[in-house]
């Protein structure tokens, strides 16, 4: 039997090649027989993977403390690291999400829409030209990171490949090499740092200059929260989003019929886009307990660290018809890809709105192509799960230029 | 028949906006608020189930005695 033993399960590792290509055996193994399962590695955590569990300890910010959020290393101070709201708990925690909420209101977030098409367009444009490309690093990457330095943070675009470089220091190597995560989380602080001081007492409406402003009661906010509230955007929104639409991609490069069904009918975009997040939730969170909590007659004592795989949830039959199967017309779809409780993703409204926004684009201009060698691609590991790259070609044949010069 | 969001559990997903924007809106923090006194006319009734049926928050029921 392929079937993972509970002894492979007890001692899993989030970062081996087989659990990032592909953790779903493992998932489906621990929800049939194993639902929590501790491991050493990676300075210790335990896995919860059912559909009810993952909703509830998600939810719970009581005895589920957030103030460190990696999936591995220390987990007492997190080097300092302080992003809230994400790392924030009660009663902090509502003050700082409700600081950040004007800029992520789905209303405020729909006015990027024009910007976005049509810069979604020019990144896609050259690719259909050359006929072929890198889905990932030259069209999601690209799309999510101008996304934030040119409408959220206001940076110059010069800094896009910097970004890249902290995002994948931090959150890919990071885990497995604290002092490549220490330099990245400094040159992030020491570089926000300044834009808040270059920026002090402006008027602007970027979020740094909005953050430099902020007020506690009449207090200016603290400056470490200031600058957390900068990187959290960075951190949280940068390659969650590229990491769905890499995948998205990847999945529609290499299903012709799900491609297909979305240029014959685009009305189905909006479930596809769910469907496609349930299916490629990227993010797996990690929390620490307050107290000791019970988890199906495990044990788990305070101070522990609890990963929360938001892709296994969305997988569990016993939450969703044939889950594995990906139905971009499912209508059914209560799905976990962006949280659930006070913690639900703030961004959420704007990923959304790039990925259908990146996919009505890419299907316009390159309604066919396909994955080249799909089963070569490496997946990220830890917190965010998505394609390293997605090498394509442009499909010839029943006109794909033409098509995309029909519309 | 009448769709009710609980504002305790509403966390702002927006989930339901997809299905049942005629019977629902937004408010200040991004979370959800019927429209009217949220009865929901018979030719709505299922998208007011779909709404229920995404709630990652199992924040909206329907009140069918009202």
């Amino acid at each position: 039997m392929a079937e993972a033993s509970p002894t492979t399960l007890s001692d899993y590792d989030i970062f081996s090649a087989q659990f990032r290509n592909c953790p779903y055996p493992t998932w489906a193994a621990m929800q049939r027989s194993c639902p929590v399962t501790h491991s050493d590695r990676l300075g210790g955590s335990w896995m919860v993977a059912r559909y009810d569990d993952v909703r509830d300890l998600v939810r719970d910010n009581i005895r589920l403390s957030s103030r460190s959020t990696e999936v591995g290393g220390p987990r007492e101070s997190s080097g300092g690291l302080l992003i809230p709201p994400i790392t924030s708990d009660p009663p902090r925690h509502e003050l700082d999400r409700d600081r950040l909420m004007p800029f992520f209101h789905p209303k405020q977030i729909a006015t990027l829409e024009s910007d976005i098409r049509t810069l979604a367009r020019s990144l896609v444009q050259p690719l259909a030209a050359a006929g072929h490309g890198d889905a990932a690093t030259d069209f999601a990457q690209r799309l999510t990171i101008t996304v934030l330095t040119r409408h959220l943070l206001d940076v110059p675009e010069e800094m896009q490949p910097q970004f890249i470089d902290w995002t994948l220091r931090l959150l890919r190597e990071g885990p497995l090499d604290q002092a490549v995560r220490t330099a990245a989380v400094r040159e992030m602080i020491d570089y926000f740092s300044q834009l808040l001081d270059q920026r002090a007492g402006g008027t602007g409406d970027d979020l740094i200059s909005y953050l430099g402003r902020a007020e506690v009661e009449g207090v200016p906010l603290d400056r470490k929260t200031k600058i957390g509230s900068v990187m959290v955007v960075m951190i949280a929104g940068a390659d969650t989003t590229w990491s769905a639409l890499s995948a998205a991609l990847f999945h529609l490069g290499t299903h012709p019929d799900d491609r297909q069904l979305l240029v014959d009918r685009p009305e189905l975009m909006n479930t596809a886009i769910e469907e496609l997040l349930r299916v490629y939730a990227p993010v797996m969170l990690a929390r620490v307990t307050t107290d000791s909590i019970d988890v199906h007659d495990q044990q788990i004592g305070a101070g522990e660290r609890v990963l929360l795989p938001l892709g296994a949830a969305n997988r569990d039959p016993a939450m969703f018809d044939d889950p594995d199967a990906v139905q971009l017309d499912r209508k059914r779809n209560r799905h976990l890809t962006f949280g659930s409780g006070p913690h639900r993703c703030l961004g959420s409204p704007l990923a959304r709105l790039e990925l259908r926004v990146a996919l009505e684009e890419w299907l316009a201009v390159i309604p066919r192509f396909e994955v080249v060698g799909p089963d070569a691609v490496q997946w990220t590991g830890g917190s965010v799960r998505g394609p390293e790259h997605v090498p394509f070609r442009v499909r010839a044949g029943a006109g794909a230029g033409a098509e995309g010069e029909r519309r | 028949m009448k769709i009710v969001v609980d504002p305790e559990l509403c966390q702002g997903h927006n989930r339901c906006l997809a299905y049942a924007g005629e019977l629902l809106d937004l408010d200040a923090r991004g979370c959800a608020v019927v429209l009217g006194d949220g009865t929901v006319p018979a030719g709505l009734a299922e998208d007011a189930q779909l709404a229920v049926d995404n709630c990652p928050e199992e924040a909206i029921s329907i009140i069918e005695s009202a």
